[in-house]
């Protein structure tokens, strides 16, 4: 038999949300009662997306290729996370910049200080300088909106 | 010829030194929050507006017309430099902008094209406007939901399933991007769907940062695997080919000849679909980039194609000064801008409508001839900032990782001024990532996303009125022609492996 990889898990999955979403818009929403439901035309796209997964869940049986995934890929993902996280604690302003610099000086190991200093200064213009300051975007503080 | 004169003399309103000023002023702001990812039009228009109340009219008007027209310029350039749209229109200027910029290593001349593309676009725009605006806003309105639905299917199906070589797989994405934008609140009907019970999901899922996610984010977790071989090219000191000046980035002649005819083509294509009430110049840059799959270009299209760039750029700048028709002529927005510039409008006294163009002709016209000045304006603003825009491209790959990254975070949460937003990018961000990673295509999940609010309001409307028959598609003439055209597209798009197959076995 052959393997089920994330090549085949996609469209297990695009099946399953098609049927999810079949199932409330033809039993919660309504289809149609004199005139089109809210349910109406999601349902039938779920339809459409079930039939359509099903096939190309049997079309990926036939390809060769697999996909190969590896830990630097995993990196960024987490690397976004943390960064996501850590907003929640100390805010997405002082967040930003102990991103840049853990990114730099840990994962990229070895970049110099001057060219830190200057990705910093470059975030500071973007972050600070047109979101902050010019576009007027009120940035979450985290723990720090406490104390203010 | 009267419409002519009258646009001369809208030259002698719009040319004062402050009207310049505010011109250009509106012109440089335009582009910087175009290009910035998460703002957009609509935002950058908003927040801008105060700027303009020591104004007068006039000048208030001139100059929000050039910051929007300059936001459809902006966008392109984190499209083609970073694969990051600034707006919503950009979108399917990242499918060949960015490979023209990395893979084809011409990131100075995807620029160029994208602002020549969009220079051509504007002026056929503004020429179409000026000596037919209010028929054309009429003809606008002959375009009930039966057209729409129409239109729009032929739109979803054109892109979606030709974008890849897999018209399952297309499916398959389109379909899944329809349904994500679904969920939230019913536009006809106010009720609450598909929210899980979540607070946030009532609002549906926003399209800023989806897209910045799908497409931003999930590029920074390709771009890693870049980074090695990039750092080995450094150590070998290998000469970096990027030219960072205006000659180096100029078009050959060779260029311009292809990227003329689809410039032109998507000119008329994007000012009529902007006319239309609710298209806008998103769907003007699809439809651009659409029809474009139909004609023959050098290079494939989505592998880094000059045709490409030009298409959806002069489609989505001519759909902006198309959607002035309507708003002029008619008092109807063509989109959420629209709306911002009718309030301007109307904050400063001004009723948008049929007689407009009668009470206020000083104000209409000086309105049309800022555009023509805005539209240059931008293109040499445009042209001159490209050998400082082409340098991030120089940033080592190791570097540009944490930047893009912050731009995505920042951008997404500067939509919505919550987490959510940003939750939103990451989340789309991983799931464009896998799509990519095992060869489904994402274009499509942005383009029926997008599109599908405004698909599922028609059709439904289109069935409310004929009261649930199907024959609505087929009675009017411009619909029946539109539904036509559609069938034709997804009966070829299903014989289209056979007679491939066929093709191949003789």
């Amino acid at each position: 038999m052959k393997k089920i990889g994330s090549k085949q898990l996609i469209p297990l999955a695009t099946a399953l949300v098609g049927i999810v979403f079949a199932v409330i818009g033809f039993t919660q929403l309504g289809f149609w009662d004199k005139e089109p439901k809210p349910g109406f035309f999601p349902s039938i796209i779920a339809i459409v997306l079930v039939i359509a997964s099903i096939a190309a869940f049997f079309q990926t049986l036939k390809e060769e290729e697999h996909p190969k995934y590896n830990k630097n890929e995993v990196t960024v993902i987490l690397g976004g996370l943390a960064l996501i996280v850590g907003t929640f604690l100390v805010g997405l302003i002082p967040m930003v910049f102990f991103y840049v610099l853990f990114w730099l000086k840990v994962i990229e190991k070895g970049t110099p200080w001057r060219d830190i200093i200057i990705i910093e200064l470059i975030v500071a213009v973007i972050v600070l300088g047109v979101f902050a300051g010019w576009l007027q975007v009120q940035f979450p503080w985290g723990m720090f909106e406490m104390i203010g | 010829m009267e419409n002519f004169v009258m646009l001369f003399q809208g030259f002698g309103t719009a040319l004062t030194p402050v009207n310049i000023g505010a011109c250009l002023l509106g012109a440089v702001l335009g582009l910087v929050v175009g290009a910035m990812p998460g703002i957009g039009s609509l935002a950058g228009v908003a927040l801008l507006l105060p700027l303009t109340y020591k104004f007068n009219p006039a000048t208030a008007i001139i100059m929000l017309g050039a910051l929007y027209y300059s936001n459809m310029y902006g966008g392109a350039f984190s499209a083609i430099l970073l694969n990051i749209p600034g707006d919503s229109p950009a979108v399917v200027t990242t499918l060949d902008g960015y490979p023209m910029a990395t893979k084809r290593k011409r990131p100075g001349q995807a620029l160029m094209t994208a602002n020549t593309a969009s220079f051509i676009g504007g002026i056929i725009g503004m020429i179409i406007l000026t000596f037919m605006g209010p028929g054309l806003a009429n003809l606008g309105l002959k375009f009930g939901p039966s057209e729409m639905t129409a239109l729009l299917l032929i739109a979803m199906t054109s892109i979606s399933w030709l974008v890849g070589e897999n018209p399952i797989k297309g499916l398959v994405i389109t379909a899944f991007g329809i349904l994500l934008a679904s969920m939230g609140m019913d536009t006809l009907s106010g009720a609450p769907r598909y929210e899980f019970g979540n607070m946030y999901l009532l609002g549906g899922i926003p399209f800023t940062p989806f897209v910045i996610g799908a497409v931003g984010f999930a590029q920074v977790i390709n771009l890693i695997n870049e980074r090695d071989s990039d750092n080995e090219k450094r150590a070998k000191n290998a000469k970096n080919d990027t030219k960072l000046s205006i000659r180096g980035s100029m078009l050959t002649g060779h260029d311009l000849k292809r990227l003329i005819p689809p410039a032109l083509r998507s000119g008329f294509l994007g000012t009529f679909v902007g006319v239309l009430p609710g298209a806008g110049a998103t769907t003007g840059s699809f439809m651009g980039y659409a029809i474009q799959k139909k004609f023959k270009s050098e290079e494939e299209l989505g592998t880094g194609a000059i045709e490409g760039v030009a298409a959806s750029e002069a489609a989505n700048n001519a759909a902006a000064a198309g959607a002035f028709a309507p708003l002029l002529a008619l008092g109807i927005p063509g989109s959420g801008t629209g709306a911002v510039l009718l309030g301007g409008l109307m904050m400063w006294g001004l009723s948008p409508g049929p007689l407009l163009f009668e009470n206020e002709p000083e104000f209409c016209w000086g309105l049309i001839a800022s555009l023509f000045m805005a539209n240059l304006f931008t293109l040499v603003v445009a042209v001159c900032v490209i050998p400082f825009l082409i340098k991030i491209l120089s940033v080592p790959v190791k570097y540009m990782i944490p930047i893009i990254t912050v731009v995505c975070v920042v951008g997404a949460y500067s939509t919505s001024n919550s987490m959510y937003g940003v939750i939103v990018m990451f989340i789309s961000g991983v799931v464009g990532y896998l799509l990519n990673k095992n060869n489904f295509p994402s274009a499509p999940m942005l383009l029926s996303f997008v599109l599908a609010p405004i698909l599922e309001d028609n059709m439904r409307k289109a069935f409310i009125i004929s009261g649930g028959s199907l024959g609505i598609f087929f009675q009017r003439p411009i619909t029946c022609v539109l539904m036509l055209i559609f069938l034709g597209i997804v009966g070829f798009s299903m014989l289209r492996p056979m007679l491939m197959k066929k093709k191949a076995e003789k």
